[in-house]
């Protein structure tokens, strides 16, 4: 009898080897400017991404000056010193690309996805503007109504759009992340042509700075280019300055009501502290979250949407920063059935039951299919590589840490789970909110 | 509802337009006009393997060996336009319910446990023309799931609990369906374009909902889901010859049969232009649609179309970004397109949104360029722009094996040639500033616009009615008929 067993274990390991996502053939170079290079070539489609990631997100930004690495992301579109008005966008629609860039709490990035032949074009193009933004009142002005626009179509409109913007700053008591990168309205209205002046001169420098590209092309051939178009531009004079602020540790469960507006049906937030990017407890963590909520046998949508019916949505997971993270269970009441009590008391029992039980080897299992399916389809595009491989080098500082990412959620046990669970999700470091519509 | 919601809430925020400036060139860079690139390499498409299998069911194939997944569609002539007059939403419920309410053997839950097991997933809808039933495994679990998504094409259950969860999710939406006011404008503007009393157009309310029965639903399957109504497509990690042997051996012995599926119901739009105003006090911003019916995929004026519609308003380089958003600072979101449908006519669409008080200034922004897109030829510049952009992004259409297929496959189930799209791509090359023009006063309607407004009109800064009559919007969501049961309904 044992020998069938271990021959059944040694073929799923090897099944298991073989759907795996490709690993990548990573180069790193760094110019003497301290601009990071990092080179993924696969020349299996036509189509190359490249990416430049600026270390410097809305935490980064001081007091009174919420929004403004997003409002400067929105000023780099707004001309350089060889491209004038929209033309950044007109080169990259002509060679028939993509091309977008976003800002988070940690970082801002510049993308487009190109056919190969014009990567040159699109490197000189990242490094024109790196060089020489335009930056004057009667740009920023412009750029500030339509950033206002955007707050209120993404956050003051929509169902709920005001949750995330609440919830953040009752969740950190005084790290950064407490507020979006949107900002605020009354922040924005302050933002000078000297302020976006200085965060210019102190965060898009090259010693802040990383260009990634994957895909179609020549590694030495782009390494020159990087050399000849970002390796002229000047290093900053002073360090890049970086948040020193600490969270302090929680001591007692905070729990409070929140009148929103807009929000049509009542909604319910346990939220915890958890580490931030890098911190091996988090593999672990995920797994608990993706056996609580991900699909819809998971826990919390078998309990809460399909039995009990106290929900029309239940959802749990991390939200992974930089810096001190969250872990987080979500509810919105089915008033139909249930109240936000009930929603509570479902995702506290989730919660219970988890701690106190732990979880079976088949949802370990199942939670690591899950993963390596995700990590698979991540890899589908030359844009989700150059997302893992930028995040990666600037985030973990760890360029090839997507080719050992799925070993690590593999490694994860029933008991890291159990051990993680009970380490975080403890009521003490609990922050719970219940989110009514404002009263009109 | 899945986890992404949460996340999406606290999603970084996007992008923006460019500006002028005159300054010096920089010494180490070279203008880029200088720069040099090799011509882009021929575009390889990959041939699918197609046959059909005795009973009717076309079956087309697609190996690809670069990730170690297999995934694949059923798509069954279909639709919602089949929908009965008093029984809207019967189709879209039996898309759901075809999934979620099991196999034979197997009630929803059990397959959603099994399949995640694999990270697999089998999922069903049926949209407006089409049905499909669609899966996607990694490669190892290929035969477990197929035998599963064969049961689902062949043979789905209808379980009743499960028509009761969908029935109660689907008059839970028609309770939220105000809540977004962006969500307004764009259905009430597709309503009355299409006509209410059209299935183009109509609204799915309360008493449709409580009127449908699980015998309707699986009337309803019966009637569309069978081999010869069903066009079969897997691409993947797979061997062609294995592939084939699979399906034959899956689907070879369904032998059900019923009368061919007759033509979608005919579409006949009549024009409704007018100003229209969805009351919404609590928000700060007008939500807005304009435009009026479009035309047809393969409308030989089609590809001129394109290009007109991109040089308004497609992407940041358009006119109307340009205007409303780099230089007005008006908008962070508009955009126009000539929408054009493989049988019945899409829309011609401008939308956006902008702060309360510039809500009539912008609007007549957008009629002012479409004024000067009828009146004067577009510039070379941005007519090459516009062809290049379709041009040089062939690549992306075919950079995937489910696009390639995809395509394929929906070109031959609404009966466009296969080559259509190196049809539409020469067109493109053709396309001429006069064309633009001529094309641009023919079809583009400014006194025909239908306008629809979702906002807050006592902070608009000039009145609407400045625009034209207002015809007010009724958004209110009719209670279900006394037999109906559950929460009852309310308005707004």
């Amino acid at each position: 009898m044992r020998y069938p067993i271990l021959f059944a274990a040694v073929a799923a390991c090897l099944c298991l080897a073989q759907d795996k996502p490709q690993i990548l053939d990573i180069k790193t170079s760094k110019l003497p400017n301290g601009l990071e290079l990092v080179l993924s070539e696969d020349h299996s489609r036509p189509v190359v991404n490249l990416q430049v990631w600026y270390h410097v997100g809305s935490k980064d930004e001081r007091a009174g000056r919420t929004g403004f690495a997003h409002l400067f992301e929105h000023m780099m579109f707004r001309g350089s010193r060889n491209l004038g008005p929209e033309e950044h966008f007109r080169l990259v629609n002509r060679a028939g690309g993509n091309v977008n860039a976003y800002t988070t709490f940690d970082q801002t990035v510049y993308w487009e996805t190109i056919p190969p032949n014009y990567l040159e074009q699109m490197m000189w193009a990242e490094s024109d503007r790196m060089s020489s933004l335009v930056i004057n009142k009667e740009i920023l002005d412009k750029e500030r109504e339509v950033v206002k626009e955007e707050r209120r179509m993404r956050y003051d409109n929509p169902p709920y759009g005001l949750l995330m913007e609440r919830l953040l700053d009752n969740f950190y008591q005084v790290y950064p992340y407490k507020h979006m990168p949107i900002g605020s309205m009354d922040d924005l209205n302050k933002a000078s042509a000297a302020d976006v002046q200085q965060f210019f001169d102190t965060f898009y420098v090259p010693n802040n700075a990383t260009v990634v590209v994957v895909g179609d092309f020549d590694s030495k051939q782009a390494a020159a280019w990087a050399a000849k178009y970002f390796g002229p531009i000047p290093r900053s004079k002073n360090p890049v300055p970086r948040v020193t602020v600490k969270e302090p540790a929680q001591a007692a469960l905070r729990s409070l009501d929140a009148a929103l507006p807009n929000a049509p049906i009542p909604a319910v937030a346990k939220t915890y502290h958890i580490p931030g990017a890098g911190d091996p407890d988090l593999y672990a963590l995920e797994i608990a979250s993706t056996i609580l909520s991900s699909g819809q046998s998971s826990r919390l949508y078998r309990k809460l949407v399909y039995q009990d019916q106290t929900a029309v949505a239940a959802e749990g997971g991390t939200m992974n920063f930089e810096g001190p993270s969250m872990f987080y269970l979500f509810g919105i009441v089915n008033q139909a059935k249930g109240d936000a009590k009930a929603v509570e008391k479902g995702l506290q029992d989730a919660v219970n039951e988890l701690n106190a039980e732990g979880v079976s080897a088949e949802e370990l299992e199942k939670a690591k299919s899950q993963t390596l399916r995700t990590l698979i389809l991540k890899s589908q595009t030359m844009q989700g590589r150059g997302d893992s491989i930028g995040y990666g080098a600037v985030i973990l500082n760890d360029p090839r840490r997507v080719n050992s990412e799925l070993e690590k959620y593999q490694k994860v046990t029933a008991a890291d789970v159990l051990r993680v669970a009970k380490k975080y999700l403890a009521q003490s470091n609990e922050t719970r909110m219940i989110f009514t519509g404002e009263k009109k | 509802m899945n986890r992404r919601w949460f996340l999406a809430m606290a999603a970084g925020a996007g992008i923006a337009a460019a500006q002028q400036a005159t300054l010096p060139t920089i010494p180490h860079l070279p203008d880029y006009r200088t720069l040099k690139f090799p011509a882009l390499k021929a575009v390889q498409i990959p041939k699918p393997e197609s046959f059909t299998l005795p009973n009717g069911m076309k079956v087309f194939l697609l190996e690809n060996h670069e990730l170690p997944l297999v995934s694949g569609f059923a798509l069954a002539r279909t639709g919602n336009l089949f929908d009965p007059p008093a029984k809207r939403g019967l189709a879209d419920l039996t898309g759901t319910v075809l999934r979620t309410g099991g196999t034979k053997t197997l009630s929803g839950d059990q397959v959603d446990e099994t399949l995640e097991n694999m990270a697999a997933s089998v999922e069903s809808n049926i949209g407006e023309s089409r049905g499909t039933v669609s899966f996607s495994c990694l490669a190892e679990n290929t035969g477990d799931v197929m035998a599963i998504f064969r049961d689902f094409v062949t043979s789905a259950e209808f379980r009743q609990d499960k028509v009761d969860l969908a029935r109660m999710q689907l008059r839970s939406g028609i309770a939220r369906r105000n809540d977004d006011p962006s969500g307004i404008a764009s259905r009430e503007f597709t309503n009355i374009l299409y006509g209410r009393d059209s299935p183009y157009g109509w609204e799915i309310e309360y008493e449709h909902v409580d009127r449908i029965e699980r015998k309707d639903l699986v009337e309803f399957y019966r009637r569309y889901f069978f081999p010869s109504n069903i066009m079969l497509a897997v691409y993947g990690d797979f061997s062609s010859a294995e592939m084939r042997a699979r399906i034959e051996k899956l689907f070879g012995g369904w032998d059900y049969q019923q009368a061919p599926v007759p033509p979608f119901p005919a579409f006949s739009a009549k024009p409704a232009p007018g100003v229209y105003l969805g009351d919404r006090s609590d928000v700060n911003q007008t939500f807005f649609e304009i435009g009026h019916i479009g035309g047809l995929l393969n409308d030989k004026d089609y590809p001129a179309l394109q290009v007109a519609g991109n040089i308004l308003g497609s992407g940041f380089t358009s006119r109307l970004m340009r205007r409303v958003r780099t230089e007005l600072g008006y908008a962070y979101n508009i955009g126009a397109s000539w929408g054009a449908g493989y049988l019945s006519p899409g829309l011609f669409e401008i939308s956006g949104s902008t702060k309360s008080k510039t809500t009539v200034e912008t609007i007549r922004t957008v009629q002012q360029e479409l004024e000067k897109l009828r009146a004067t030829e577009v510039t070379a510049e941005e007519l090459q722009t516009a062809k290049d952009a379709v041009e040089n992004s062939f690549v992306f259409f075919f950079d995937t094996p489910a696009r390639t297929l995809n395509r394929l496959v929906l070109y031959q189930y609404y009966g466009y040639p296969a080559d259509f799209i190196f049809q539409y791509q020469k067109a493109i090359g053709q396309v001429t500033r006069a064309d633009v023009l001529r094309v641009a006063r023919k079809y583009l309607r400014p006194e025909n616009l239908t306008i629809v407004a979702v906002g807050n009109p006592k902070e608009f800064g000039a009145p609407l009615s400045a625009l034209g009559r207002v015809q007010p919007l009724d958004l209110t969501i009719p209670e279900a008929p006394a037999r109906a049961t559950g929460e009852g309904a309310k308005s707004q």
